[in-house]
């Protein structure tokens, strides 16, 4: 007690010189508390745009989809594993996905595509692709109306093998009629350019049973760059085919219904999004799923429902997974970025450290004779080290009080108005997960306490070396000095 | 998730000879291209590998894939052009319904492909080449590129042997060992093709192609078989391509009509006739 009282008196001593450390030190936990919640923010933003653009925070697929992603690995029960997911409680909403590679014409360009079926109603409510739109709207709740494909009749069968049979006459005749190379009989244009074999009345309506039209080109949403390179508008056509889950290709003529803008060059330059029912057809994969996507009350809750779901779902021939095992990389990233936050907060309170190092100095070697006369009238070494650190901890405690404060003053700016980084993160992204320009933010315990924890602990670290000397004086010389 | 989840056709890249559907396969490179004082064994090469090449060519053929998810036959009809500057092909199938009129046009290194569903013409840019033809164990690749054995690669004998040919006739049978030059733009590390000659004829028999030199096991194989008259020479008129990754898969091209060196009109090489 009497050791804290004298403590206390003696910062007051040099009010001024003890002001200025403090505030030193409380601007560098501000600062740290500050940056470490920037962090933070930064993390949750990126969570936020793994889950909420794409991923979910929780997914089901079919065992061995994730690795080799063939068209045919379908989730055994769609509809059914659907359903148990959204009854799950802390399941928000949940949504079934299809995926086909497809390749992508308009005009003169064409390149490879991912077509990506959602469900628009559902889709809404997991991911935010419809506030992401550049142009034009979203995809439309209700799918195209598509015939259905049917089988051919024995009859019809029939009926195929004949044309065939008879397309595969015309062509070995067309080429009995050939003349030789250097004959001078000319080759005959017209006959060799063929009347059109695919034409013919009884082929396209061949062709209508087996693979029926949409009634009307059915709506797709595609990302800015890639209409970019299409050269395509909202409104305008695009050609996609794909190869169906028999091999056989199906194209379509589609609708670009809006343009969308996530800024992960990755999405923007493949990504086609349309009905699931839409690309169930084309692909001839009706009522299936590829995955299903779903979103938990919050990231966090994410590996917990994986698993009540996992009980659920792997019987019945489902692979669950958070968001967190899905992108590990993006886990890792995110303890990296805290570790990054620590370091740095460590560097900035050893520079201020040096500062209580000089203070405490200059207090002791200012007070020899008075320390001089406190060891002669009894103190013993021990409680004199133990006065200059605690006067030491008086400081580091104020500071930090003080820096708390102005730190949790400047996190409240930041997670209100946030920081525009837009001039940085344009197009930035890490490990295919896009920066919002924007970055927020957000205060946690762990933001507040580590900084004050650190802080504390590099002061009365800082104090042992003037403390050590005050404690080893020798009371006689100490007095001596004037 | 992933940007791309595409199927992967990459077993299907680079099988290297168009010995596709192109039955005639271009060529004629060789025709009377270098004397016979070239060693034996390079020439035997030489003379296989153009059993099934002309100036240019014409045929109709069957296709049949079988593969783990569906089996299916196409009827096909193919022209071929290398007289001219540039080597031009046009692929046709002509049936059954859901492939009929599917057509792939090659003009150059060009491919471009017509869908009769859309009535749309698509050009195959660089990284669709790898993509398989229309469900088969050939890719668009294999259309497009095209290697010549014996100037590709160095050619050693392994094996030579009296024996029977598949229509029991005594034949020389080789075996050869082909590996690529250091500079040759060719995928395999090596290549085993066998052969049989007698008198003029020379009848390629089988290849196995290695992805690595060291390999035991082929990537792919090619067997060449039902030697038959057709177009006025004595040709293999089954072609079956398996691939180790794939067991139990195969494409077989059975050709139906074949001939040799016969003059295509321009015309068929257009888009128009693609349509």
């Amino acid at each position: 007690m009497l050791i804290a009282k004298l403590a206390y008196r003696n910062l007051g001593r040099n009010a001024r010189r003890s002001l200025i450390t403090g505030l030193a030190l409380a601007l560098s936990a501000a600062l740290s508390i500050a940056y470490y919640g920037l962090v933070d923010g930064m993390n949750a933003g990126l969570v936020h745009s793994l889950t909420r653009f794409d991923l979910g925070h929780v997914q089901a697929h079919a065992p061995g989809y994730s690795v080799r992603g063939v068209l045919d690995l379908t989730l055994p029960e769609g509809d059914a594993a659907l359903a148990s997911i959204r009854n799950e409680p802390k399941v928000v909403s949940a949504s079934g996905r299809l995926y086909a590679p497809a390749l992508a014409g308009a005009g003169a360009h064409s390149t490879g595509v991912q077509l990506i079926g959602v469900e628009p109603r559902s889709e809404r409510r997991v991911t935010e692709l419809h506030n992401q739109l550049s142009a034009g709207q979203y995809l439309d709740d209700e799918p195209t109306p598509w015939p259905k494909a049917r089988e051919l009749s024995a009859e019809e069968s029939a009926q195929d093998a004949q044309l065939t049979e008879s397309e595969s006459d015309k062509a070995a005749a067309e080429i009995e009629e050939l003349p030789e190379l250097g004959s001078e009989r000319p080759a005959k244009p017209g006959d060799a350019a063929g009347a059109p074999s695919a034409t013919g009345e009884p082929a396209a309506l061949l062709r209508n049973a087996l693979s029926p039209r949409p009634s009307r080109p059915p709506n797709v949403i595609l990302g800015a760059s890639l209409a970019r390179v299409l050269g395509v508008n909202v409104g305008d056509e695009l050609f996609l085919s794909a190869q169906a889950k028999d091999g056989s290709a199906e194209g379509i003529r589609a609708r670009v219904a809006g343009i969308f803008r996530t800024g992960t060059t990755g999405y923007d330059r493949v990504r086609v999004y349309l009905h699931v029912a839409d690309l169930g057809r084309l692909v001839h994969l009706e009522g299936r799923f590829h995955e299903i996507a779903a979103l938990a009350t919050s990231p966090d809750d994410a590996p917990l429902v994986a698993a009540r779901l996992r009980d659920t779902l792997a019987p019945r021939g489902a692979e669950v997974r958070a968001w967190s095992e899905l992108r590990p990389d993006i886990l890792r990233m995110l303890d990296l970025n805290r570790a990054g936050g620590v370091l740095l907060a460590v560097i900035v309170f050893i520079v201020a450290s040096l500062g209580v190092v000089n203070t405490m100095l200059m207090a002791v070697l200012e007070r020899t004779r008075e320390l001089g006369v406190l060891k002669a009238i009894g103190m013993s070494s021990g409680r004199l080290f133990a006065m200059i650190v605690t006067e030491t901890a008086f400081l580091a405690v104020l500071g930090a009080s003080a820096g708390t404060l102005l730190g949790l003053g400047l996190d409240l700016y930041l997670v209100r108005h946030g920081v525009d980084l837009g001039f940085i993160t344009q197009g930035v992204s890490f490990a295919g997960v896009g920066m919002q320009p924007v970055v927020y933010g957000a205060v946690t315990p762990g933001g507040v306490l580590w900084p004050v924890a650190i802080l504390s602990l590099v002061c009365v670290l800082a104090s042992v070396y003037p403390a050590l000397r005050a404690a080893r004086m020798q009371p006689a010389v100490g007095m001596r000095e004037t | 998730m992933c940007a791309s989840k595409r199927q992967s056709w990459a077993e299907n890249r680079g099988f290297g000879r168009r010995t596709l559907l192109l039955a005639g396969l271009t060529g004629a490179l060789f025709f009377g291209a270098r004397p016979a004082h070239a060693d034996s064994s390079e020439d035997l090469v030489r003379r296989a590998d153009r059993v099934l090449r002309g100036k240019s060519s014409a045929g109709v053929l069957r296709m049949d894939i079988k593969t783990k998810s569906f089996s299916r036959s196409y009827k096909i009809v193919t022209w071929d052009d290398s007289s001219g500057a540039t080597d031009k092909t046009l692929v046709k199938i002509l049936g059954p319904t859901s492939w009929r009129g599917f057509a792939t046009l090659k003009v150059g290194s060009q491919l471009k492909l017509y869908d009769p569903k859309t009535n749309h013409i698509q050009s195959v840019g660089h990284s669709l080449l790898g993509d398989s033809w229309m469900g088969s164990h050939f890719s668009n690749d294999d259309l497009v590129k095209e290697t010549q054995l014996a100037v590709h690669y160095t050619i050693k004998l392994l094996d030579k042997r009296e024996g029977k040919n598949e229509l029991g006739d005594t034949v020389t049978l080789h075996r050869l060992e082909l590996s690529p030059k250091p500079t040759a733009p060719v995928v395999w590390g090596r290549i085993v093709y066998e052969l049989w000659e007698k008198g003029d004829t020379v009848m390629p028999v089988r290849s196995d192609y290695y992805r690595k030199a060291e390999d035991t096991k082929p990537a792919r194989s090619m067997r060449m078989s039902s030697v038959k008259q057709m177009g006025g020479r004595l040709v293999p008129s089954v072609l079956e391509v398996t691939v180790a990754s794939k067991p139990g898969e195969r494409t077989r091209i059975t050709y139906e009509k074949l001939r040799f060196d016969v003059k295509i009109p321009a015309s068929k090489f257009t888009e128009q006739a693609l349509r």
